[in-house]
């Protein structure tokens, strides 16, 4: 939906309420630099983006950017506001307090909130970061212009998802468990098969056991480990105390603890060099970065040598290798730190049981190892930190200790031993017999995880289908608008392009010469670079035509030259009649072109006045010339104004004398484009004489005052304009009254009656040019 | 095809369903209970913006509990 107005009151640059009244036409902006064009525009994201500009998103503006959106002479009485007011006379109306907080609020809100700012607003510093960016960057910046951000939404959450299930399902921690598991398995039953085991089980079940064996195995397992632990509670001391002796050195301590050492070096190992490298990676990273689109070969910041660019991806896959096996490394210490833990801890539980009181007395007498150190080890601790001073600890002091009870466990007597194997099977048996459970859960989890990957890979499929369809589609826009802005020019086939190698990436690619180049970056000139980013923005905004949202465009031709920004013009004339397009710039000359080009039924043409100070604000000009702004500076510098007065001149007649078809003598070059005022007021007072004409009385009759007026503006120019731009010493008064005369002179090919120029209407058949009413005409056929 | 950025629900849920049973092509150990609460949840939060770190946990949670109680249950045909 079009704009009717916006309205700006204390916002940025604006003091009181400003009004840029579009009546929902398109509309030009001419203001010098800092005269406050860019607060409009502000204004307009302020109220899309719900209350954040962009360019003021950094570390200055405050969290609520309240340094910089309201101004910074606002009165206290005052309130910073900007309203939209659209077609349907539906109203945004932002209310912005001094630290920042806002209310939003208006029947419009919906149709404005639902605006692409990046397809809505082109900024001129935006154009060239676009092309600047990386592959990367322009993903991102267009994949929400594309219409794909929610499926890139939706892969992230499947991909986000994925990782969470196997967190959350404790997978990796499972398949540890099942690891651990199956060594005991291999360390007690051999090769035996699941069958086997249970076979063994319900054997030794009906041996120890007084009922029959139920169908459940895990019951049968824990049946069989009561009835042997009650064999054992009624036998004889000695074999009580060789059991709990078995119990304490079930796990090999000092196999653990070397276990554990090893993981750790091993970590240390590969984590130290790892380290120091990778802070190398990042600094290389950055400057590889920078160059990566430019060159086919590099140095890698991975292994500091030349390589093709191609070959980068393998080297960082190496690099994801080796990091991989880092955290595996992590994986494999923490494992063997808890099975050290499960031994110390097995061995301080038996150790202090009552079978074993004598023993520990024995112990204690002959020095052997610290029980009390034993006694007093808290393993949690011990998990959750295993340093290498608690492995000498345990070196010294537990592994005497756990050697004296393997020692002391090897001589016990066979029905003992016997008793403790066939615990040992039980036990074993019972994991095992659960692990089938988990091993099933585990794969279960694994089918859930593939599942969801599969689902996010098929997401990412149609991402990119979708993106290369619709980049397709632009891309032919783009070579359209392309080719208005530059025909015959050996710079074609620009494209966007989604590079075959990459994931997340989009470039822009074109063939220059006849050669094919994979950036813009490789051969464009800043201003072609420009003019490209304008036509990239241009065929997004075109997608949204359904739509009819503006188009804002603020001071985007900055770096493209003359003949180029007025192919500008067609451009919007051909592509974007039907919208609705609002241009500031701060080019005179290119405001000048447009005012006479664009067609005045459907622009509108606003001047602002050169910025004084926060207090006073964004102001108008009364004018739709740009002699204000050589007004601005009569004071100080009158010389500048009488030269800006003929310089506005030197444009404004140029384009006048094509109007009317001005015949000039024919100059060498360049020549043709750099003829000066008095050049063209010299003819146009020499053709006005027999071409100008205004209707008076039922007839028409020379416009000797309009004649009179260019005699006077040529008269002036000739001997002030050239002492401003010459010899520095105009008065004034005498610039004031050049700047007057031009201005009126200028005039005299606007209807006061109509308010239409000259050439309004062209009769070509007559050799007539005219206003829209007909009181003023140009009989170009009869000169 | 219908697309996520099709406006009715109707059109948004089927893509989610087409999306999953070409995932579950060839995974034959997850059950069509696991599958249909893995549907229903990517059919409410799947399109609805970034999921939060709370929620991803809960989707999860829901998603582990159905494929593991459905892995003791013989399949349904």
């Amino acid at each position: 939906m079009r704009v009717n107005s916006v309205e700006l009151a204390w916002f940025r640059g604006a003091a009181a309420p400003i009004e840029l009244k579009l009546a929902s036409k398109s509309m030009v902006v001419y203001g010098a630099n800092g005269s406050g064009k860019s607060s409009f525009v502000d204004g307009v994201e302020y109220l899309i983006s719900d209350g954040k500009i962009g360019h003021l998103a950094h570390e200055y503006s405050g969290r609520r950017q309240e340094k910089a959106v309201p101004n910074t002479h606002t009165p206290e009485h005052e309130r910073t506001t900007v309203s939209l007011a659209l077609l349907d006379d539906s109203t945004v109306l932002a209310v912005i307090a001094q630290d920042g907080t806002r209310l939003i609020e208006g029947e419009g809100q919906s149709e404005v909130g639902a605006w692409d700012y990046r397809r809505t607003v082109l900024r001129q510093g935006e154009v060239s970061d676009f092309i600047m960016g990386t592959k990367g960057e322009k993903y991102s910046a267009l994949l929400p212009l594309l219409g794909l951000d929610t499926l890139e939404i939706a892969a992230e959450n499947l991909r986000q998802l994925a990782k969470t299930i196997e967190e959350v399902s404790r997978l990796q921690s499972m398949r540890d468990v099942l690891q651990a598991t199956k060594a005991k398995r291999v360390a007690t039953f051999g090769d035996d098969s699941d069958a086997d085991i249970l076979h063994v089980i319900r054997e030794l079940h009906a041996e120890h056991c007084s009922g029959a064996a139920g169908n459940d195995a895990l019951t049968c397992c824990n049946e069989l480990k009561e009835a042997i632990d009650e064999r054992i509670a009624s036998s004889s001391a000695e074999e009580r105390r060789h059991v709990a002796l078995q119990d304490a050195t079930k796990s090999d301590l000092k196999k653990r603890v070397e276990e554990v050492r090893k993981a750790t070096q091993k970590l240390n190992a590969s984590l130290e060099p790892l380290i120091a490298e990778r802070i190398e990676v990042l600094e290389a990273a950055l400057a590889f970065a920078r160059r990566l689109d430019v060159q086919t070969v590099t140095v890698c910041p991975a292994c500091g040598r030349s390589i093709p660019v191609e070959h980068f991806r393998q080297h960082i896959e190496e690099e994801r290798g080796r990091l991989a096996a880092v955290v595996e490394a992590f994986r494999t210490r923490k494992v063997a730190v808890a099975a050290l833990c499960d031994a110390v801890s097995s061995l301080k539980i038996a150790t202090d049981k009552p079978e074993l009181d004598s023993w520990r007395k024995e112990l204690e007498a002959a020095a052997v190892g610290d029980l009390s150190y034993l006694g007093a080890l808290q393993v949690e601790a011990l998990r959750a930190s295993c340093e290498e001073d608690d492995l000498r600890a345990l070196d010294e002091k537990i592994c005497p200790v756990w050697d004296a009870a393997a020692s002391a466990a090897a001589k016990g007597p066979s029905s003992a031993q016997q008793l403790t194997k066939e615990r040992s099977k039980a036990d074993v048996g019972a994991e095992v017999v659960a692990s089938i459970d988990r091993l099933e859960a585990v794969r279960r989890t694994e089918s859930l995880v593939a599942f969801v990957k599969s689902l996010e890979e098929s997401v990412r499929d149609e991402l990119r289908q979708r993106a290369l369809s619709i980049i397709g589609e632009i891309s032919q826009d783009v070579q359209d608008m392309w080719a208005v802005l530059h025909p015959d020019e050996p710079i074609d086939d620009v494209r966007l392009y989604i590079p075959e190698d990459a994931d997340k990436a989009i470039d822009i690619g074109l063939r220059f010469h006849g050669v094919s180049q994979d950036s813009p970056r490789l051969t464009l000139s800043e201003g072609h670079r420009n003019s490209l980013g304008l036509c990239i923005f241009l065929a997004m905004a075109k997608r949204e035509d359904a739509h009819d949202g503006p188009i804002f465009l603020d001071d985007v031709v900055i770096s493209v030259d003359r003949g180029h920004r007025g192919m500008i013009v067609s451009l919007l004339n051909e592509q974007f009649a039907d919208r609705q397009v609002v241009v500031f710039t701060h080019d005179r000359d290119w405001y000048s072109e447009l005012r006479h080009q664009l067609d005045e039924s459907a622009w509108r043409f606003q001047v602002l006045l050169p910025y004084e100070k926060p207090t006073i604000g964004i102001r108008w000009s009364h004018s739709v010339s740009t002699f204000d702004d050589a007004r601005s500076h009569l004071d100080s510098r009158p010389d500048s104004a009488a030269n800006d007065a003929r310089k506005i001149m030197d444009v404004e007649l140029a384009l006048v004398a094509e109007h009317v078809r001005l015949k000039m003598p024919f100059l060498r070059a360049e020549k043709n484009d750099k003829r000066l005022s008095h050049d063209f007021l010299e003819r146009l007072v020499a053709a006005g004489r027999r071409c100008l004409e205004e209707r008076r009385e039922g007839g028409y009759i020379v416009n000797e005052d309009a004649i009179h007026l260019l005699e006077a503006a040529d008269t002036l120019l000739v001997s002030w304009g050239n002492r401003g731009s010459h010899t520095f010493d105009v008065e004034p008064a005498e610039a004031l009254q050049l700047i007057d005369a031009c201005e009126q002179a200028l005039e005299c090919f606007r209807c006061p009656d109509c308010g239409r120029r000259i050439w309004f209407a062209d009769a070509s058949s007559q050799g007539l040019l005219m206003c829209e009413c007909g009181r003023l005409r140009w009989r170009y056929g009869k000169g | 095809m219908a697309t996520p950025r099709d406006d009715s629900c109707t059109d948004s849920e089927a893509w989610v369903h087409a999306r999953v049973m070409a995932a579950k092509e060839g995974n034959a150990l997850l059950t069509q209970a696991a599958v249909d609460e893995a549907e229903q949840i990517l059919r409410e939060k799947l399109l609805e913006g970034r999921l939060t770190k709370t929620e991803l946990t809960e989707l999860a949670k829901r998603m582990i509990a159905t494929t593991r109680a459905s892995s003791l249950e013989p399949e349904a045909e």
